[in-house]
């Protein structure tokens, strides 16, 4: 039912929390699941993902989703998180069942919300 | 790791005495129709199994018909019924928490030849009051369809007092007992029903046997044609092994059933008592559910959460009210969603449904993963997500 990247992700989530001071709150939301995830990020002098921690209301994979993207966003500007192209974006969820699938939809807004850090 | 099985609303594993006849009758494969001694064997153990099946409702065998299980005894009782009567027009009463079974084929009638169907509502507690059968039943009511006890909740119904309406009024009564039969004491004669359906895989007999119980019945017409097996109502060569097990394991039931109902509260009692951060789905009054179903709230959590996390980790199987859909629409339990549960509630909310093998040892188990769990993924939660309002905010900013 779930693939390995999912299980790990969800069954271990290494990245649960607030930051008491975030540089940013990312709040996304799908309401046909309910799914909700806040994301706190902070960003030291060189713009790198100093630290990031989500709380999340959601299915297992909606779980390993924000934790997947924590963990791949760590030490990284935004540019060089946005490096990753568009089209592999999903893959990094590894293979979802059909019923999963809309965590692909949540995992390509949370890319998205990093855009608006370019300028 | 051992698994620890608490899903046996969904299916039951075979019982040890019924793997046991099947395999010394494994030899025989004789057609019960054919005359020589091989058929005649057989035949002598499709009608055992029949006596046993019969004995453990309080029926008579001749008034016992063997099926593939409960969806093909549902959709014989119904339509088989239905299509014996000279013309179709009339009203069609059942619960709106019935299995899709009964569901589907009363709206099939309905939009085939323009039955009205009603669908009684359930209370907070998933229990259909015999005062909204009674305010619905009118002069062209032609047949009547409610479950014994619901497979989610475990809520069992008033059976008997929904029968005295039917038969003060000449009514066709149908119940799908499949959650019931083998859990809890089923006795025909005393509900007074028309016509009850069982299924063998809910009942530690292997899947692909049911029975269909009627009380008269030349009043349907069968849905195959091709044989005059069971009595030319339900043809095709029997399911031999299935029918055997369906027998064993009838007899089975019926020689432990007060046994099982103790252990089985015991038991209940036993996950109330560890689980104090979880609301239970159904009846107040715990003799009104069936001992072995408990749905309960878990604080919060996603329920699907839950499933996955105690199927991962501790190989736990337990079902779950709601999950994701595949087709952007909600997913949530419409037994649930009758009861009058917000989607929070059902979303939160997992079945636990206990069996013969259940154990103490078991139980405690399973607790202690599910406070872990609870725990765990309560950490992950949205201060502000427990809180209908702000989720309903949240949710019309997000739409």
């Amino acid at each position: 039912m779930y693939n390995p990247i999912i299980i790990k992700h969800f069954t271990e989530p290494t990245h649960v929390g607030v930051l008491t001071s975030p540089d940013d709150v990312i709040e996304l939301g799908n309401p046909i699941c309910d799914d909700r995830l806040i994301m706190h990020l902070k960003f030291d002098e060189a713009r790198r993902v100093l630290d990031a921690k989500y709380q999340a209301y959601g299915c297992a994979t909606a779980v390993a989703t924000g934790n997947l993207f924590c963990e791949y966003v760590l030490g990284k500007t935004p540019q060089e998180v946005l490096s990753m192209p568009e089209e592999e974006i999903p893959t990094m969820l590894g293979e979802l069942a059909p019923s999963q699938r809309h965590c692909i939809e949540l995992l390509g807004q949370l890319f998205c919300h990093f855009k608006g850090y370019r300028s | 790791m051992k698994e620890l099985y608490f899903d046996n609303n969904a299916s039951t594993k075979p019982s040890k005495q019924v793997r046991q006849a099947l395999w010394e009758q494994r030899e025989l494969f004789g057609n019960p129709s054919s005359s020589y001694r091989m058929g005649r064997v057989a035949k002598e153990q499709v009608e055992l199994a029949r006596q046993n099946v019969a004995s453990l409702l309080n029926a008579e065998p001749e008034n016992i018909f063997f099926t593939s299980g409960g969806t093909e005894s549902n959709n014989l009782a119904l339509k088989g019924y239905l299509n014996s009567l000279h013309r179709h027009a009339g009203q069609l009463i059942t619960s709106s928490i019935e299995h899709p079974s009964v569901l589907e084929v009363m709206e099939y009638y309905r939009a085939k030849f323009g039955y009205q169907v009603e669908h009684l509502p359930v209370d907070r507690e998933g229990i259909v009051m015999p005062e909204a059968l009674k305010a619905r039943l009118g002069r062209n009511t032609k047949m009547i369809s409610i479950m014994t006890a619901n497979n989610e909740t475990g809520s069992i119904q008033p059976i008997s007092e929904f029968c005295g309406l039917a038969q003060e009024r000449g009514i066709f009564f149908h119940t799908d007992a499949v959650q019931a039969v083998g859990k809890i004491e089923i006795d025909v004669k005393a509900l007074g029903v028309d016509a009850l359906s069982l299924s063998g895989h809910k009942l530690n007999a292997p899947k692909g046997i049911g029975a269909l119980y009627l009380k008269t019945p030349e009043k349907l017409t069968p849905l195959l044609h091709g044989g005059k097996q069971e009595k030319g109502l339900r043809c095709g060569t029997e399911n031999l092994m299935g029918i055997i097990g369906l027998g064993v394991a009838c007899a089975e039931k019926q020689a432990k059933m007060q046994t099982d109902l103790a252990r089985l509260k015991q038991l209940r009692e036993r996950i109330l008592a560890r689980l104090p951060q979880c609301k239970r789905n159904g009846p107040v009054d715990l003799d009104k559910a069936m001992p072995n179903t408990l749905n309960l709230q878990c604080a919060g959590v996603r329920g699907e959460l839950l499933v996955g996390y105690l199927d991962q980790i501790y190989s736990i199987a337990l079902s779950m009210g709601s999950a994701c859909s595949a087709n952007q629409q909600k997913d949530l339990s419409h037994v649930l969603l009758q009861m009058g549960l917000s989607d929070l509630e059902i979303r939160s909310s997992v079945r636990i449904s206990m069996g013969d093998d259940t154990t103490e040892d078991m139980v405690d188990k399973l607790c202690l993963a599910l406070t872990e769990a609870i725990d765990k993924f309560s950490q992950l939660l949205p201060a502000q997500r427990q809180k209908k309002s702000d989720l309903e905010q949240f949710n019309a900013v997000s739409s």
